[in-house]
């Protein structure tokens, strides 16, 4: 497996469990000031957390293979990041039209604050299982 | 994903040029090891600059490498 889907594998698992337990735990309801405030405080945690997982995970990956962890990205690498990128636009784009919809019924603005988190959040699962099923396939 | 309507002879070249890797082939051509083999296995089609870069590797004609497997294409 090559080290680029390696750490596409790895960036869908961190990012598909941190964010379910963003929105599991998250605490609705609560107004918008408290909201914003779990909001960032949830967030701040999430991209400490990110940054050290992958930062650990993506240094064993590599040491285990340097060759290929150094090697740039060749034609076929940019055309499946082109392509997963261009439907996971698509993925983004519907979900922030969505947003804009909720934000017209409601008025709590950490709901749709969170709403587009989440947009953000399945498009970049799109674009990386994408680019995993890319690499699966043979692009 | 479809196939490209092309086969190639990439393995064999590999064996005949004394058993070349994948990845001494990738290394020649500049891409990885994963995309000479999805490009040998036909799964992915390769842009013209790469396909004559692999020829060039072996020192064969571009046809030699790759042949349009219809010809009613």
């Amino acid at each position: 497996m090559a080290f680029r889907e390696k750490i596409d594998w790895l960036s869908f698992a961190v990012i598909l469990l941190g964010f379910s337990a963003y929105f599991w735990i998250f605490p609705y309801g609560v107004g918008d000031r408290e909201g914003l405030a779990a909001q960032a405080g949830l967030l701040i945690a999430l991209a400490i957390i990110f940054t050290i997982v992958m930062t650990i995970a993506a240094t064993l990956l590599a040491l285990m293979r340097p060759r290929d962890a150094n090697a740039p990205a060749d034609e076929r690498d940019r055309n499946i990041t082109r392509r997963a990128s261009g439907i996971a636009y698509y993925v983004l784009i519907v979900g922030l039209a969505g947003c804009f919809a909720l934000a017209h019924i409601t008025r709590d603005l950490v709901l749709v604050l969170n709403a587009v988190l989440a947009a953000a959040v399945v498009a970049e699962l799109v674009r990386l299982g994408l680019q995993i099923r890319f690499y699966r396939t043979g692009a | 994903m479809a196939r490209p309507p092309f086969t190639n002879d990439i393995r064999t070249l590999r064996f005949l040029a004394g058993e070349m890797t994948q990845g001494e082939l990738g290394d020649r051509v500049g891409v990885t090891r994963q995309t000479i083999a999805a490009i040998e296995q036909g799964k992915y089609s390769p842009s013209l600059e790469v396909a004559f870069r692999i020829a060039h590797a072996f020192g064969k004609p571009l046809e030699t490498v790759f042949q349009w497997g219809d010809a009613s294409d």
